[in-house]
């Protein structure tokens, strides 16, 4: 046995936990060093000392403070109360910021959509009746598209005719 | 003739007294109060070393054991249970302290006081040391490594058992052991010259 596993063993071996052989071996390092004798000695000691250190209480009226202390969390608990000064739970300060920072985000909104759309100082009806007149060019366009379209040869996009004959104009010649 | 009935005074567990208070039976929670309170407070005050902050500290323990009743499971025992609050309420106390970095006077020195006697009393001399010896275990226990110090109280101050020890500061039997083991080993070497 080495100085680490007495070490290691010291508790086991006051409290009785030790097996037979393992005792055998922690005895007869003991009778070897006087110095881990000593230690357990110590050891003991201090245990004993520890057990018997005089047992401190609570101070009078205890119970009492504590039975306030639980009626106070329970008040609490129940009253959510309003810091005095308040404005719908707002300071006037956090208020004011917050009123500005809602009518700039207003205003830049107002701003970003009149830019998007020009037509937005419109009223709700003549821009009805403007898409409507918009919508009636857009088909009349689209319907001359397609007739220009019909009428140019030079188009690629023409209907699909059936495959071209040219067996009477192209002869193939064996070689 | 005269009635001689001798009436066995039963005592509750402390279980059956905290299914008795989540029912409603404030009665039982100051029963359960007044079981534990000294025990608590000379667990806490081993760990914190401050009479006045540990008394808070378990006023702290026992207002979370009114609110939280209701987590209480029968699984375990009661006295694991509030044992872990307190050990946690103690935890954070110690934290607050670490941050604020105060110290406590009784704490800075290790230097011997001189104790005039007057009362030449040998009952008197004795009281005065045992007390002396109790103060310098308990500012050798403040100097512990936290993870020493917790298991040292509750073993050799507490007498509470390895597994009980085991659950309330959540590692295993063998960690208890071990931790218990090398507390006492720097307690030996910290109170050397006390013998």
């Amino acid at each position: 046995m080495n100085r680490y596993q007495f070490e290691d063993l010291v508790s086991d071996y006051i409290e009785n936990q030790l097996k037979s052989n393992q005792r055998k071996q922690f005895d007869e390092y003991l009778e070897k060093n006087k110095d881990a004798q000593k230690i357990i000695d110590s050891v003991i000691s201090n245990i004993s000392d520890t057990k018997k250190i005089s047992q401190i209480e609570v101070k009078e009226g205890f119970n009492e403070r504590l039975l306030n202390l639980i009626d106070k969390n329970a008040k609490g608990l129940s009253q959510i109360s309003k810091p005095a000064g308040t404005i719908f739970g707002f300071t006037p300060i956090s208020l004011s910021i917050m009123t500005i920072a809602m009518i700039a985000f207003l205003v830049s909104s107002y701003e970003i959509f009149s830019l998007t759309n020009p037509d937005s100082n419109l009223s709700i009806v003549d821009s009805l009746t403007k898409k409507n007149e918009v919508e009636s060019d857009v088909t009349t366009q689209n319907k001359a598209k397609i007739m220009a379209e019909k009428n140019d040869s030079t188009s690629l996009n023409k209907p699909n005719k059936s495959k071209l004959d040219y067996s009477k104009s192209i002869k193939f010649v064996k070689d | 003739m005269s009635l001689n009935k001798r009436h066995k005074s039963f005592v509750y567990e402390d279980e059956e007294l905290m299914s008795q208070f989540q029912k409603g039976n404030e009665n039982a929670y100051i029963e359960l109060v007044n079981r534990y309170r000294n025990k608590l407070i000379n667990f806490v005050f081993g760990y914190l070393g401050d009479k006045e902050l540990s008394e808070d500290v378990i006023q702290d323990t026992m207002l979370k054991l009114y609110q939280k009743k209701h987590y209480y499971r029968e699984i375990a025992k009661f006295s694991t249970w509030i044992y872990t609050i307190a050990r946690n309420q103690a935890n954070t106390e110690l934290r607050k302290r670490k941050r604020r970095k105060t110290s406590f006077l009784s704490q800075m020195t290790k230097k011997e006081q001189d104790y005039d006697i007057k009362d030449k009393e040998p009952d008197l001399i004795n009281k005065l040391q045992n007390e002396y010896v109790g103060n310098r275990i308990h500012r050798a226990i403040q100097l512990l490594p936290e993870h020493f110090k917790d298991v040292i109280v509750l073993r050799d101050l507490q007498q509470l058992s390895y597994d009980q020890i085991s659950e309330i500061v959540s590692v295993p039997l063998g960690t208890v052991k071990s931790r218990i083991n090398r507390a006492r080993l720097q307690l030996q070497v910290e109170l050397q010259d006390l013998k």
